[in-house]
């Protein structure tokens, strides 16, 4: 029975991946023009005899279905084609992008979750409190500011007024490991915002409904202290909602990187899909495009799959 | 007797009444309804609200910080920047209320035809939504853009593609819930028809959930409106959009911060205005309560 949901998510997730693939390519068939007259915009004057050899060469002369499974062919076998730019390979270059920003999404994941666990926790016992207000008006603001606008912020105060952090660039970490962290900070920092509100506003809600529950009133009864019901009873059942919420919004991390990237200058895959949208690079642009979608795709089965397992009510018929 | 003397359990008749009387007693949900209004006027009438022209040059004015000529300052080409936020508001609301609303129709009538015909119609949409959620909302419509290129309308109708299978969701699961009632199968006992059960049963009793998912959406449509204004993707300058408003702000956050700042305290508070206003209706129409 455990595997049959599983199965069914996974089959799901794949057919929605070639989904993605269909619609990528089809969007490829509407922009005005085909890949050769790409190429000559490029290359200057080419005869109609020779337009119509590099069509042949490129497979445009097949049936439309044709086109569309040696595409889909190349792609399984990791081809993306070759960037109309720089000649290299599209892959290649996904390769040497996405940890960037894996890492960004995991600093932010990272920030988000020590920002958002103690104070949602601490609004929750501290209910109606200072610390409360202070809890809501974050969530409030970071669930409404813009985390392009927030980055800026950030800038200013901690690049261009104290120095702390650079305002741009990227450092990889085989050059330096500390320069490499300084120069995520910011720019993860600015991601979490959005993540650290939700995680802050669930954390918070989940706890108090726990908390008003009998079996809570139980543990007090039996002399238990305050800390050790908190610890102990409330916070493993309040978990499971946070972790549903946490998932849902991780994928959106992934988004949000390709603003962020595109802001601080770095090195990503986001980036790399708006060059080559400001370029025409559409090889690069749909390589992105689908590596992203891809892996949003298996980050949310991750976590249904990880629901399955921390809490065994939930299972997927 | 006063209305001010009734005691708190006494509960209107109507359903909508009701939620209303709910939605007034919660003060964030009202500050969120102000706020809202407060946008929607500087939109409506945005010139004659403005102090100068959101598009005219002023090179004497250049780059200054606020000042009682200028409140919140002027840009490179000394446009005024108080005048380009409220114009702002009428890019920034019509693009989301636009495509929340194209979103809406198709997404709506999806989800309809999903929860209330199930079996192949079903699967064959879901499958469908399946697809499109299997982008960060935000990639989808820059990779619309980046086929379609930028513009008011090609912006438009990326954010409602974008949004369009999330309101198939929602409807879907309204519809499900009130498809399942016993009025729903009086009046399929009675004879009417599936038209007519649709318009007159299904869909009106679904309106609550919906509603509060309209709300929320607009806070995103706007946030997703200024993020692809801020890539370079949307309206063309010299247009006044917000995202665009900070990124040409950016190089010169040095000289005059304001240029973006001002603009991104504009959407902050259109956001946190629909923000509150939803999370407000929901508790406000929550089926809990009961209807």
């Amino acid at each position: 029975m455990t595997g049959g949901w599983l199965v069914r998510r996974v089959l799901l997730a794949l057919l929605a991946a070639f989904g993605v693939g269909v619609l990528v390519f089809t969007l490829l068939r509407l922009i005005p023009g085909d890949v050769v007259t790409q190429l000559i915009g490029l290359e200057g004057n080419v005869s109609a005899a020779q337009q119509a050899e590099m069509r042949r060469l490129f497979g445009l002369d097949q049936p439309i279905w044709m086109q569309f499974l040696s595409w889909f062919g190349a792609l399984l076998r990791g081809d993306f084609g070759v960037s109309l730019r720089t000649d290299r390979p599209v892959f290649a270059d996904l390769l040497l992008r996405f940890p960037v920003t894996l890492q960004l999404s995991a600093m932010a994941l990272l920030f988000a979750l020590l920002v958002g666990l103690p104070l949602g926790i601490l609004a929750a016992l501290k209910r109606g409190k200072a610390a409360d207000l202070i809890s809501s008006s974050f969530v409030l603001v970071g669930l409404a500011a813009p985390e392009f606008w927030l980055a800026i912020l950030l800038i200013l105060l901690f690049s261009l007024n104290l120095g702390w952090f650079p305002p741009n660039g990227y450092v990889s970490p085989g050059e330096s490991l500390i320069g490499n962290l300084k120069s995520l900070f910011l720019p993860a920092l600015a991601l979490s915002f959005g993540l650290a509100a939700a995680t802050t506003r669930i954390v918070r809600a989940s706890l108090l409904d726990v908390l008003s529950q009998d079996f809570i009133r139980t543990a007090r009864a039996k002399g238990l202290s305050g800390g050790a019901v908190v610890i102990r009873h409330a916070l493993r059942n309040a978990l499971i909602p946070v972790i549903t919420v946490i998932g849902l919004q991780v994928g959106n991390l992934l988004g949000g990187a390709v603003i962020i990237e595109q802001l601080f200058g770095l090195p990503g895959i986001g980036r790399f899909a708006l060059e080559g949208i400001n370029l025409r690079d559409y090889p690069v642009v749909q390589g992105a495009v689908l590596w992203i979608a891809v892996s949003y795709v298996l980050v949310n089965v991750v976590v249904d799959v990880l629901y399955g397992v921390i809490d065994s009510r939930v299972r997927y018929s | 007797m006063s209305a001010a003397s009734q005691p708190e359990f006494a509960v209107p008749r109507s359903p909508a009444r009701r939620a209303a009387q709910l939605f007034f007693r919660t003060p964030s949900g009202v500050v969120g309804l102000a706020l809202v209004l407060l946008v929607i006027i500087c939109a409506i009438f945005a010139a004659q609200i403005s102090p100068y022209d959101p598009v005219q040059y002023l090179p004497a004015d250049r780059m200054q910080g606020p000042s009682v000529r200028h409140w919140l300052g002027t840009d490179l080409y000394g446009r005024d920047l108080l005048s380009r936020v409220i114009y702002g508001s009428r890019i920034s609301l019509s693009v989301s209320v636009l495509s929340v609303s194209f979103a809406l129709i198709v997404g709506g009538l999806l989800g309809a035809l999903a929860g209330f015909y199930l079996k192949w119609v079903d699967t064959l949409i879901m499958r469908l939504t399946d697809v499109l959620l299997a982008f960060p909302a935000i990639l989808l419509a820059i990779a619309l853009l980046a086929f379609l290129g930028g513009g008011f309308w090609n912006l438009t109708l990326a954010i409602a593609v974008a949004f369009t299978a999330p309101f198939a969701r929602v409807v879907r699961a309204a519809v499900l819930r009130s498809r399942d009632t016993m009025f729903v199968e009086a009046s399929t006992a009675l004879g009417a028809s599936d038209t007519r059960l649709l318009w007159r049963h299904v869909l009106p009793n679904s309106l609550g959930p919906i509603l509060v998912e309209v709300t929320l959406r607009l806070a995103y449509a706007i946030l997703g409106e200024a993020a692809l204004s801020f890539l370079g993707l949307g309206t063309q300058p010299p247009a006044p959009a917000w995202g665009q408003m900070i990124a040409d702000g950016r190089p010169f956050l040095e000289l005059n911060a304001w240029i973006s700042v001002a603009p991104g305290l504009a959407i902050m508070v259109t956001v946190l205005g629909f923000n509150l206003l939803g999370d407000a209706l929901r508790d406000a129409l929550d089926p809990r309560l009961g209807r």
